[in-house]
C-alpha cells in the first residue's frame, strides 16, 4: 500500500473527526458559535472533497470544492457584517 | 521526475505533510471540545484554537497539489476570523462591550471616581503633612525670634 494513499486516508479520518466536532459546535447556543461551527464545516468538507477526489481521480470533485469554498467563506463573512450592524 | 526530484522523495514530503495537517486537526479538535465553556470570552479562544485548523488546510492543500486552493484559503482565512470576532463584539458579548452591556460602563466610571478620590485624600494628607511641618518651623522660627528679641 502507497505510503500517500495512507496519509491520506488519516487525512480523511481526521477531517471526519472534525466534521463531528463542528457540528458539535454549531448546536450551541449563540449565533456566533453557529457561523464559526458552519465555517470550519465548510473547510472540512472543501479538504473532504479534494481527498477524494485525488484518490479516485475525480476531477468534479475540485470544481464543487471550490465553489463551496468561495461561497462558504464570502457567505459567511456576509451574515458576520449584517449581524454586526444589526 | 519533477524538478529534477525523484517522485518518491515527494510522495514522501506529501505523505508528512499530509500526516502533519492531521495530526493540527485532530490536535485542535481536542481544544476545541475540551475548553471549558464557562470561561470569560471563550469565543474568542475557539476562533484562535480554529485557526490552527486553516493553517493545516493550508498545508493539506498544498500537500495536496491545490495551491490555489491554498492562496485563496490563506487570504481569506484571516478575514473570516476577523469579521466572526468583530460580530460577535458587536451582538453579543455583553461581557467586553459597553453599549450592549451599560453596567460595565458604570462600574468603571465608579472605579476611576475611586480611584480619583483615593488620590485626592493621598494629596490631602500630604498637605496636612506639609502644613504641619510648616507649624513646626513656625514655631521654630517664633522660638528663635524670641531668644533673639530676649538677646
Amino acid at each position: 500500500m502507497d505510503i500517500l494513499l495512507i496519509s491520506e486516508c488519516f487525512l480523511i479520518v481526521a477531517l471526519i473527526v472534525f466534521l463531528i466536532a463542528t457540528l458539535r459546535i454549531i448546536t450551541y447556543k449563540s449565533t456566533s458559535m453557529g457561523l464559526i461551527g458552519t465555517s470550519s464545516f465548510t473547510l472540512a468538507l472543501t479538504l473532504l472533497l479534494i481527498t477524494v477526489g485525488t484518490i479516485f481521480n475525480i476531477g468534479f470533485f475540485k470544481d464543487i470544492a471550490l465553489a463551496l469554498l468561495l461561497l462558504g467563506i464570502v457567505g459567511t463573512i456576509a451574515y458576520a457584517a449584517v449581524m454586526r450592524r444589526a | 521526475m519533477m524538478f529534477g526530484i525523484d517522485p518518491g522523495i515527494i510522495n514522501m514530503i506529501q505523505s508528512i505533510l499530509l500526516v502533519i495537517s492531521a495530526l493540527l486537526i485532530l490536535i485542535a479538535v481536542v481544544g476545541v471540545l475540551r475548553i471549558d465553556r464557562n470561561l470569560d470570552n471563550v469565543v474568542y479562544a475557539r476562533i484562535h484554537i480554529l485557526g490552527i485548523v486553516d493553517i493545516a488546510g493550508i498545508i493539506a492543500f498544498l500537500a495536496l497539489g491545490q495551491p490555489l486552493f491554498a492562496l485563496i484559503y490563506l487570504f481569506l482565512a484571516p478575514l473570516l476570523a476577523h469579521a466572526l470576532a468583530n460580530a460577535y463584539f458587536h451582538s453579543e458579548d455583553t461581557l467586553n462591550n459597553p453599549v450592549l452591556n451599560p453596567n460595565l460602563e458604570e462600574t468603571s466610571d465608579e472605579e476611576e471616581d475611586e480611584d480619583e478620590t483615593d488620590l485626592v485624600d493621598e494629596v490631602l494628607l500630604e498637605d496636612n503633612l506639609d502644613m504641619s511641618d510648616d507649624s513646626s518651623i513656625d514655631e521654630n522660627l517664633d522660638e528663635k525670634s524670641e531668644d533673639d528679641g530676649n538677646d
